[in-house]
């Protein structure tokens, strides 16, 4: 074969992408030629100038930290958006999901009369903080940031605890109601699950006490201190949920 | 997305940021435009995560950052093909008998980096998923919507051109070098 030929052949021997007759031919032709020897020579130092580092660019921590945070928020975004109720599977899940759901609420209706009111409104603003995508109005991690932002909107102010040191992470802070009274909600975070803190002002004359119930597969801790109701609300497990509540008196 | 995807998304999409960094920024040759793109061509990601059939993430991530940027530089891709005139090979196999002097000094690192910066996209970006990412032909085929036979072509002109621009770079430095 003539060098031209070979030429046009001789990146895909470099790069072993030949069938072996063909590269046994250039193979061949190498041996003799000077000048295609040449190129393949150069194409290795062309490879090994290449594998310097400084010809590779890692990305920044800020946008891997930025894509990461995005995957987060998705992990916390609602499963059943519109387009997924098209999804059969989907949609029985969620109506399976629905019906469990009912026959819990139910059931829990019946079995817890007296506290029913304000757990369920705590269950109701619970999830509708969660379907919401969004459960935060002032989004930081910072307590000296969440706790002023309470300023001039309830007419209290609730304590904020950085728990982030015991798994707990603050992630921002909101204002809702609950039996018509403002209660700060403060949100945190442990591993994917959300809790949901509401704080009011109490009308029990209790210094402290600790209710623990169950609804719709949440797990609600109730206590009084100071003058003030919490509620902690989330799908973790009760004794997660109490080492919170624990860890949230301590800090104090 | 659904959590088994978010999960999966973790494994199959998040350990190549490094490499869609990489590609973009040679595609693009700045810093603020290879995050944006990386970031946008994430995000669809997460989106379209659902149409991801297995496979090498770390392509399907080529794919939609080459797109990204395409679009995003329809105009310029088409009109400004970068080569500099004084690029084109004049005798791509008459070297001289040591190349390898060539690549000796730091500086001819910066100007290989140059040299690369400056190739037309068409063949730069041929040349990094070869060279700095490894693929083979029928990969790079898939992700550049080109037959085999032209990944062949272009690596070969784009390697051709970069080592006959270093070539004539080293020997009008040596001519300066010693008068």
């Amino acid at each position: 074969m003539e060098c031209s030929k070979i030429q046009s052949f001789i990146d895909g021997y470099y790069d072993s992408e030949l069938d072996l007759t063909k590269s046994l031919e250039i193979e061949e032709h190498l041996k003799s030629c000077e000048n295609c020897s040449a190129v393949i020579n150069n194409y290795k130092i062309l490879h090994n100038a290449f594998s310097d580092n400084s010809f590779y660019y890692n990305a920044p921590l800020s946008l891997k930290n930025k894509i990461v945070s995005e995957l987060d928020r998705q992990t916390n975004k609602p499963i059943f958006k519109i387009k997924s109720i098209f999804n059969w599977r989907n949609t029985s899940f969620a109506l399976t999901a629905l019906l469990i759901i009912s026959v819990i609420l139910i059931i829990n209706l019946y079995n817890n009369p007296i506290s029913g009111d304000i757990s369920e409104q705590i269950v109701n603003s619970h999830l509708r903080s969660l379907a919401s995508g969004n459960p935060t109005d002032v989004l930081s991690t910072d307590k000296h940031t969440v706790k002023p932002w309470f300023n001039g909107k309830i007419n209290f102010s609730p304590p904020v605890n950085d728990l982030t040191s015991q798994g707990f992470s603050l992630i921002g802070g909101r204002i809702d109601y609950l039996n018509l009274k403002p209660a700060a909600v403060l949100v945190y975070r442990y591993n994917k699950h959300i809790i949901n803190l509401y704080i009011s002002l109490s009308d029990n004359s209790i210094i402290e006490n600790r209710e623990i119930s169950s609804r719709s597969g949440y797990n609600i801790i109730h206590w009084v201190k100071d003058g003030m109701d919490y509620s902690a609300i989330s799908d973790l497990n009760i004794e997660k949920l109490k080492i919170f509540n624990e860890e949230f008196l301590k800090a104090l | 997305m659904i959590p088994n995807d978010i999960a999966n998304f973790e494994l199959t999409i998040l350990p190549h940021l490094d490499a869609a960094y990489n590609f973009a920024r040679w595609l693009t040759r700045n810093n603020e435009d290879a995050a944006d793109i990386v970031q946008e061509a994430c995000l669809r990601a997460m989106k379209y995560y659902n149409s991801y059939r297995g496979g090498d993430g770390r392509a399907w991530l080529f794919t939609i950052i080459r797109n990204i940027f395409y679009t995003r530089n329809d105009s310029e891709s088409k009109s400004q093909s970068v080569i500099d005139r004084n690029f084109n090979p004049v005798d791509l196999i008459s070297y001289e008998s040591n190349p390898e002097l060539i690549y000796q000094q730091n500086e001819n690192k910066e100007m290989l980096h140059k040299a690369l910066e400056l190739l037309p996209v068409e063949f730069r970006e041929i040349i990094i998923l070869r060279e700095l990412e490894g693929l083979d032909y029928k990969e790079i085929a898939n992700i550049a919507e080109i037959p085999i036979g032209t990944v062949m072509s272009r690596l070969s002109r784009g390697r051709k051109i970069l080592s006959n621009y270093l070539v004539k770079y080293y020997k009008k430095e040596g001519l300066n070098g010693m008068q």
